[in-house]
């Protein structure tokens, strides 16, 4: 205790309390400023925090979307390509599936009865497809071509995303063909464009819909859309408009004769009605 | 301290940033890169089974089917008879060119196993001297050559022995005559096989100096010189080997000798340099020769001091026991033994024209090890495969796809190999 009284003392003689008490009225007066300025440091940097945070998911829906499209268009290519209940060669001796080569029959079945639908082997309810495939010659021409799938897609506002992919395949012609009449099997290229957008998001639920009613699964569905251009349905053709974009539907849709005349957000609901019926409410 | 507080949480947020925005960058960058390689992969079987499934308009058979058979022709070009001819290759070409453009590919098909990479065809000299070096050849070179062909060497090699004409009968064999021969001797391998030069096959040859004789003086029916290795190299190649010759091979001449070719008894005179020369210009360029030089007693030289009338214990290291009238007689080979420097010049020049070496064997036992030398100490320019395209750059991410293609005729498999790259 002494000790200190001594210390305590030669500072008060000093004159260094003085200096000291002065100094700490200068740092309480800079903890006024520096504050406040760290408040406001650290809120722009969470700020900043956020911002890269939103951004990141924002990039990585983009980049889903992305996968999601290219994902759907090599499934779509692969199934056309592999399987027996599209465009695959079954041999007639084995009854074997020879993938990636297409049988010529199937190939001029869906070029007749395809020329405006997607294949049921091979649809897929969220983006519309077209198809074309070409028979390629040594010298590098076309020497023969089919095509099948949607032909009309979402445009301008209405369209989301797109792209185009092909995959190589061969082209099985059996004995007695007029092509060639020992049988053979050409070099082909098949292309896909894709496409989703809102025609083929609405189509696709009206089509999914009236399919699941059709097998029994579920008679009512609801969905959210968005609509950013007039919807039109023609009750005549069994077709339905999006823009200047339309495309055949598999149920016919009641209580839909106006369509849907603004933008926005709608939330639909259909109810199924034996056999290819649609009752739809908004 | 606050102020040192602050620097702390700002690099903490900082960091905290940096690893937000790398972990969500990397994680839907892995997924964009997992569903690109995976449409590029679907892509690329589908590209190359479609390819491989298409037919030749001339043929109606598969380019797989082509590629098969090429690769068991070890040759692109395939002849068909009235189908016509089909250059392989240039039918996979115009394909792979057109659904992946020129100079983004190249396949590789590499001849099935079954076809050996080294052919090796050993010459031996019959003549009673070489049965001791026969011996060694009969009791191991089976074994080496399995040993060869499996890891760690991996040389998938076949050898064919050509046995000299007049093969002397081998002491030590009983009651029972064994003679320099492949037959009794030697059991067929699947990879090592005996052929005697003898009169049936030599005179079922086209090419005349191998018809001819190995021993003109007797005639083509009466063929009995055992040293005539240059002839016999001649007539070795111009039958081949058990297997046949394929193109890409490496080729490996084996000469086992202790006598100039035609007998050293007959130096002074040409036929030592004619059956050289015969035996040179059919390997030259063909195949490379390895001349063993066999041991020619030349320790003893001028003489042993028995000539023919040696007993087994006399100067040992210099005779050579051989079997005649049910009876083993050590002899001293006089004549190898003069003309030792006289065979290394033959030798030498044998080697040096075809592009082998000379290997002078110090004792019996070591004539498989020195074969085994051979193939580890020498390079050999093989190309076992077919292939065409672009080699792969290495700056570019490639895409691969191996096939498995079935070879007819040995029903066994090999592989294409198929690359590309954006």
């Amino acid at each position: 205790m002494g000790t200190v009284q001594l210390v305590g003392k030669r500072w008060e003689n000093s004159g260094l309390v003085e200096n000291r008490k002065g100094c700490e009225r200068l740092k309480g007066q800079a903890g006024y400023i520096m504050k406040p300025m760290m408040l406001i440091a650290v809120i722009i940097l969470l700020i900043f925090l956020l911002q890269s945070l939103y951004s990141g998911v924002g990039k990585e829906r983009i980049a889903q979307k992305n996968l999601d499209i290219v994902s759907a268009g090599t499934n779509v290519l692969l199934i056309l390509a592999n399987s027996e209940q599209c465009l695959a060669y079954e041999s007639p001796v084995t009854y074997k599936t020879q993938g990636i080569i297409l049988d010529i029959e199937k190939l001029d079945n869906f070029d007749i009865d395809s020329d405006n639908r997607e294949p049921e082997c091979a649809r897929n309810y969220e983006f519309g497809w077209r198809v074309d495939v070409e028979q390629i010659r040594r010298d590098g021409s076309i020497d023969n071509s089919w095509d099948f799938g949607i032909k009309e897609f979402s445009e301008g506002q209405a369209l989301n995303n797109e792209i185009r992919l092909w995959i190589p395949v061969a082209i099985k012609y059996p004995k007695g063909h007029s092509h060639c009449p020992e049988g053979c099997t050409e070099l082909g290229k098949m292309n896909i464009r894709l496409v989703n957008g809102e025609l083929e998001n609405l189509a696709g639920f009206f089509d999914w819909a009236c399919m699941m009613g059709q097998m029994g699964r579920m008679s009512t569905l609801s969905t959210e859309l968005k609509i950013s251009q007039p919807v039109v349905y023609k009750p005549n053709q069994n077709e339905l408009c999006v823009g200047n974009s339309c495309r055949p539907l598999l149920c016919h849709l009641l209580y839909f004769d106006e369509g849907i005349n603004s933008a926005g957000t709608y939330e639909l609901t259909v109810n199924y009605q034996a056999p290819n019926k649609l009752l739809v409410g908004e | 301290m606050q102020m040192l507080g602050f620097l702390v949480l700002a690099i903490t947020v900082i960091v905290v940033i940096l690893f937000m925005r790398t972990f969500l960058a990397s994680s839907y960058g892995r997924g964009l890169s997992r569903i690109s390689e995976r449409h590029q992969t679907e892509g690329f079987r589908a590209g190359s089974i479609s390819i491989l499934q298409t037919t030749d308009d001339n043929t109606d058979r598969t380019v797989l089917e082509l590629l098969g058979i090429a690769a068991y022709q070890t040759n692109k070009d395939l002849d068909f008879g009235d189908a016509g001819q089909v250059d392989v290759l240039e039918e996979l070409e115009w394909r792979m060119n057109e659904i992946y453009g020129e100079g983004n590919w190249y396949v590789k098909i590499p001849y099935p196993d079954i076809i050996p990479r080294y052919q090796m065809i050993i010459i031996v000299d019959s003549s009673g001297t070489l049965c001791d070096d026969f011996q060694n050849i009969r009791d191991n070179l089976p074994i080496i050559i399995e040993e060869l062909r499996d890891p760690p060497y991996n040389y998938n090699i076949a050898a064919t022995i050509f046995m000299l004409p007049g093969g002397s009968k081998c002491c030590g064999t009983g009651s029972e005559d064994v003679s320099l021969n492949c037959g009794g001797l030697f059991e067929t391998e699947e990879y090592l096989h005996c052929i005697n030069l003898d009169t049936e096959v030599v005179e079922d040859l086209d090419r005349e100096m191998c018809e001819d004789n190995i021993n003109p003086e007797n005639g083509p029916g009466n063929i009995e010189q055992n040293e005539d290795w240059g002839r016999g190299l001649a007539c070795a190649i111009d039958i081949g080997p058990y297997e046949g010759w394929y193109d890409f091979t490496a080729k490996i001449g084996i000469v086992l000798s202790d006598e100039l070719p035609g007998g050293s008894e007959n130096q002074g005179h040409s036929i030592n340099q004619e059956s050289l020369g015969i035996g040179i210009r059919a390997a030259s360029g063909f195949l490379n020769v390895f001349p063993f030089k066999a041991y020619t007693g030349n320790g003893c030289c001028p003489s042993c001091g028995c000539d023919e009338n040696c007993v087994e214990n006399q100067c040992p290291e210099c005779l050579f026991c051989v079997r005649a009238y049910n009876d083993d007689h050590y002899l001293f080979n006089e004549n190898a033994c003069n003309q030792d420097n006289t065979l290394d010049i033959y030798m030498n020049e044998l080697a040096v024209a075809t592009g082998g070496e000379v290997y002078e064997l110090i004792d019996s036992e070591r004539v498989v090890e020195t074969i085994e030398r051979i193939l580890n100490e020498h390079i050999f320019d093989i190309n076992p495969y077919l292939e065409i395209g672009t080699n792969p750059p290495t700056n570019k991410n490639i895409n691969s796809e191996v096939v498995p293609v079935p070879v007819p005729f040995v029903g066994g498999y090999t592989n294409i190999y198929m690359y590309i790259w954006a």
